[in-house]
């Protein structure tokens, strides 16, 4: 078992952490693999290079089922399980790819792009921009409706910023701050559409239990929370690029 | 004790169910008891439980050996004002006297009498928190067997009744049992969802308020069966008149040991406690009732693992609805068998029906599963309030499909219903009249879900919101044919994409609206959505 | 447009002010029932630095948190601090805790966060995450009296959208906020349970069925001659 687990590769996020088990063999896409039991159908389909989008999991956090991006079909199964929470059983057989997926993917897509500022689509790196990629989905056909594009930047702290306008509430930050850190200075707070992220009760990140770590800005699949080093001559946010 | 004593010469009996309270049944009750003074007549006044016939609440009943042309049995007034009470002396009401109000012999109104009440046998009779009256009508008969029982034998029973959870889900209630009974851990819970938050349901309100030993006892033989020794009831914020009424049955089962360490001298340890909600639907959804209980936000959890195997606080759970429960103690005393031959196919044993909204005869149906929605509105409910048509019905529960006219010979039956994207739900019916705008109806829908969302998974987050968008677009006539394709779409991320069933049953109402009331939405009659069955 | 370098890795941004990550982090011990064996020949600590060479002159210290904190004014103190010592022993009892803060104050002031979290162990994001979840638990003082008005189904169909927009007439102001002379706060509920009697309502915790504008009158008129 553990020649097989120092095969995982580091710079390779297989969205749910590594487990010890006895090894259970399945298939992804056609594709045999072998992972410990207790692992999820993502980590089998990622080590198989058969990778399903993603945007709340990754691997140095518990799984969380939130985007529902990483939706699959699983054989003698109703419905689209996410592969995140799913554990794999011996002899599933999964399939990551087909027409009605690539729908539903789509419409996650779409209900996050019509809460995201159009003007930060072109041109970005982030993960969610990865999904966009892989879904095809670049653009909501919503009409503007409610949004939190409004919502005033947090560069509080020297290192990082928040801007809560590219927020999915994945609380990848929120886990982060908890499962790795250990500060728990981050919270969701409302609910429903009036969830957001802040640290504390509410206030600036610089004065709020926030030690610095980074571990939120490292989690954040949108650049939501984003080194400002990044940045020459100051954090804007994108303008529509000119007709 | 709500037998007429010797000494006096009637017992007025006056409800303290909730409801009966918010039309003036405590106003009535006190201007009983000061009219009675000050005629200087001997009439004893009982707290009881509600019959749910609520057209009739205040519903005040006579018994005793004065009440003429009883034959034993009480005489009903209703609904009763407190001004009506002066006149009810003059007519003799305490002896059974004519009046205006006058109702005969309360069981055997019709609406009533036509009942199968098996979970609400005690329903209007026994004060709620005399543990004699509830041993005098039954009650402990099943506990007491159960206790004499090995608990795998106990879980068996549960089975073979056929019995499913009364919550909205259906799942077998024995085959939870068994699993939370196999798992092995150094302490299990028995929960109670007592979130009732559908709107159209008050069944689970009338057991805790109006028979709370009978969920006490049902929540010690789940108890005994699975290896639980602590049941939390988690009981939604609205309900403050529950709470009392728990807290105070608790109380007179510790005392009389029936709830305590070594109950009755058979070495079983059982106690429980009320924790109250804080204003989330959300929370009526078992996983999210767990983290509420355990003191978090009131987020889904995904499942595997289920609550029966890792509950609250991470500890083997059986989470069960109110009515579940209170639907033990029959089984065990009667057995099985006798609970099983009710009802048809898969449905098994009787459902409290709750008849709501625009209903003129609006209360507690309990029947064998198998009526149809026809006879529950027309026959039992007597047709709408307002005396205008019938024009749409929403069974359920607001996830429910709205149903029209053509679908009221459907038979309230799990299967059935689902046949046609309905549910039973907790067995609540909402009517509405003509009056009613579907549109405005199904915008509701997807607000109540943007309300209640618990905002973990972006189908219901951002859906339920965009949903109400397009919906009160369509309204205002823009752009209708891209709106409502959009709206399809929409749905269909919802119903197969969310994490939880708010947000993956919130398009059944909406769908269901724009199948068989399109025009209220500027739609032609024709248009028929394409993924609907 | 952003001014931001090419990234270096696959998967995910990582900053090149915070070093690379070498090693996967040891899982903080949540949950004692998952395994925290790591798989993985050198274990390590997570290994992003808390210092970071810095980009400016300001010095960062560790944990600048609680400069501007909230706090309770005595005598709410000591009432919060008797219900945290009669809830002490009991298994999750921040619910219960928040209801009688509520119950005593009439709110659930920013205050009493972080005196709560430190009670029970918490952080005050945690706490303030419950809180703000939950709509029962006001984050401001309420009116002298609280009136709900049923918007759930069973109410609609028997009137309650026009009782609704007759308590907001009536008082001025909309659902979920307090009257302009803060006599009362009207506030959406989604069923009382009081669905045989629609339309219903609940004043100041008291339950009152088959509602109608002449009824609401009297009784917010009854309401605002007590107070």
């Amino acid at each position: 078992m553990w020649s097989e687990l120092r095969r995982l590769r580091d710079d390779v996020d297989y969205g749910t952490p590594p487990r010890d088990g006895a090894p259970v063999s399945l298939t992804v896409d056609g594709v045999p693999v072998t992972v410990p039991a207790g692992s999820s159908v993502m980590l089998a389909a990622t080590s198989c290079r058969k990778s399903v989008p993603k945007l709340c999991a990754t691997d140095t956090l518990e799984a969380f089922g939130s985007c529902r991006v990483c939706l699959v079909e699983i054989e003698g199964r109703r419905g689209f399980p996410a592969a995140c929470t799913t554990p794999v059983e011996a002899g599933m057989v999964v399939r990551t790819q087909s027409p009605r997926l690539q729908e539903l993917r789509k419409g996650v897509m779409e209900l996050y792009l019509s809460d995201f500022p159009a003007s930060e689509v072109p041109g970005g790196w982030s993960e969610l921009h990865e999904v966009m990629a892989a879904t095809g989905v670049t653009t909501s056909p919503y009409p503007t409706g409610q949004n939190h594009l409004d919502a005033p930047v947090d560069e509080s702290n020297p290192y990082f910023l928040f801007d809560p306008a590219k927020c999915i509430v994945c609380s990848r930050c929120v886990r982060a701050c908890e499962e790795v850190q250990g500060t728990f200075a981050l919270t969701v707070a409302g609910r429903g559409f009036q969830s957001k992220i802040v640290a504390s009760q509410g206030e600036r990140f610089l004065d709020s239990e926030c030690v610095s770590c980074g571990a939120c800005v490292q989690a954040c699949p949108t650049h939501s929370l984003v080194e400002k080093s990044l940045f020459e001559g100051g954090y804007h946010r994108a303008q529509p690029p000119q007709a | 004790m709500s037998e007429p004593s010797s000494k006096v010469a009637t017992t007025v009996y006056v409800p303290r169910d909730s409801t009966a309270i918010s039309l003036g049944a405590d106003e009535v009750a006190a201007a009983i008891a000061a009219e009675a003074q000050r005629r200087g007549l001997g009439v004893r006044i009982v707290r009881t439980s509600s019959r749910g016939l609520f057209w009739l609440e205040p519903l005040v009943e006579v018994a005793g050996a004065e009440v003429q042309g009883a034959g034993g049995a009480r005489l009903g007034y209703g609904p009763v004002t407190p001004a009506d009470v002066p006149g009810l002396f003059e007519a003799g009401f305490h002896r059974g006297g004519a009046h205006a109000l006058a109702l005969g012999k309360v069981e055997a109104i019709p609406f009533l009498a036509r009942q199968e009440r098996l979970t609400f046998a005690r329903a209007g009779i026994t004060d709620p928190v005399s543990l004699s009256d509830y041993e005098a009508h039954g009650g402990l008969r099943g506990l007491r067997r159960a206790l004499g029982m090995a608990p795998a034998a106990v879980v068996e029973e549960v089975v073979a009744s056929g019995l499913r959870g009364r919550g909205g889900a259906g799942f077998p209630t024995g085959i939870k049992w068994r699993t939370v009974a196999a798992a092995q851990a150094p302490r299990k819970y028995v929960v109670v969802n007592a979130d009732e938050g559908d709107s159209g349901t008050y069944s689970d309100r009338m057991v805790m308020e109006g028979d709370p030993f009978v969920l006490l006892e049902g929540m010690a033989i789940a108890g005994w069966a699975t290896g639980a020794s602590y049941g939390y009831i988690y009981l939604r914020s609205e309900y403050p008149d529950a709470k009392r009424v728990l807290e105070e049955a608790l109380a007179v089962l510790r005392k009389t040991g029936w709830y305590g360490t070594n109950i009755q001298g058979s070495g079983f340890a059982f106690d429980a406690e009320v924790r109250v909600g804080a204003g989330a639907y959300i929370c009526g959804e078992e996983t999210a009732l767990l983290e509420s209980l355990e003191g978090k936000r009131g987020m889904i959890r995904y499942k595997p693992p289920l609550p029966a195997i890792k509950g609250l606080f991470g500890l083997p759970t059986v989470v069960n609805n109110v009515v579940s429960l209170a639907s033990v103690p029959i089984v065990l005393d009667r057995g099985g068998k006798y609970h099983a031959d009710y009802g048809m196919g898969r449905s098994r044993g009787t459902l409290p029906i709750q008849l709501a909204g625009n209903v003129k005869r609006a209360g507690l149906v309990e029947k064998a599963f198998g009526v149809t929605l026809r006879t529950l509105i027309e026959d039992y409910g007597g047709g709408t309030r307002s005396g205008r048509p019938v024009r749409a019905v929403q069974v359920g529960g607001p996830l429910g499909a709205y149903f029209d006219q053509s679908l009221l010979d459907l038979p309230l039956d799990y299967e059935a219903l689902a046949q046609h994207k309905g549910m039973v739900g907790h067995g609540g019916i909402v009517v509405f009249d003509d009056t009613v705008d579907m549109a405005e109806q199904a915008r509701y829908a997807m607000e109540f879900c943007a309300v209640e969302s618990c905002g973990k998974c972006t189908p219901c987050r951002i859906g339920s919101t965009r949903g109400e968008e397009l919906i009160r677009r369509i309204i205002a006539g823009q752009d209708v044919a891209a709106n409502h394709r959009q709206l399809l779409a929409l749905c269909d991320v919802m119903e197969h994409a969310s994490l939880c069933a708010l947000g993956g049953m919130a398009p059944w109402p909406v769908l269901s609206a724009l199948k068989y009331f399109p025009g209220d939405f500027g739609l032609p009659a024709s248009k028929e959505p394409a993924h609907v069955v | 447009m952003l001014a931001i370098p090419a990234p270096r890795r696959k998967c995910h941004a990582v900053a090149p002010c915070f070093p690379a990550r070498r090693a996967r982090p040891e899982r903080v011990a949540s949950d004692p029932s998952r395994s925290l064996s790591s798989p993985f020949p050198e274990p390590g600590r997570h290994d992003l630095d808390p210092f970071p060479p810095l980009k400016r002159d300001s010095v960062l210290p560790r944990g600048a948190g609680r400069r501007g904190a909230p706090s309770l004014a005595p005598a709410e103190a000591a009432k919060v601090a008797e219900i945290l010592v009669r809830h002490a022993d009991l298994p999750g009892n921040l619910l219960p805790i928040l209801h009688d803060v509520q119950h005593a104050l009439g709110w659930v002031p920013a205050g009493a966060i972080g005196q709560i979290a430190k009670a029970i162990g918490r952080s005050r994001a945690e706490v303030h995450g419950v809180v703000t979840f939950y709509h029962d638990f006001r984050q401001e003082p309420p009116g002298r009296h609280v009136l709900k008005v049923c918007q759930a189904e069973s109410c609609q169909a028997c009137g309650s959208r026009e009782l609704t927009a007759h308590v907001e007439r009536t008082l001025g102001c909309q659902l979920g906020s307090t009257s302009p002379d803060g006599a009362v706060t009207v506030e959406p509920v989604y069923c009382l349970g009081n669905c045989a009697t629609s339309p219903a309502v609940q004043l100041d915790g008291r339950l009152h069925g088959r509602v109608t504008t002449a009824k609401i009158d009297a009784l917010l008129q009854q309401a605002r001659s007590q107070s």
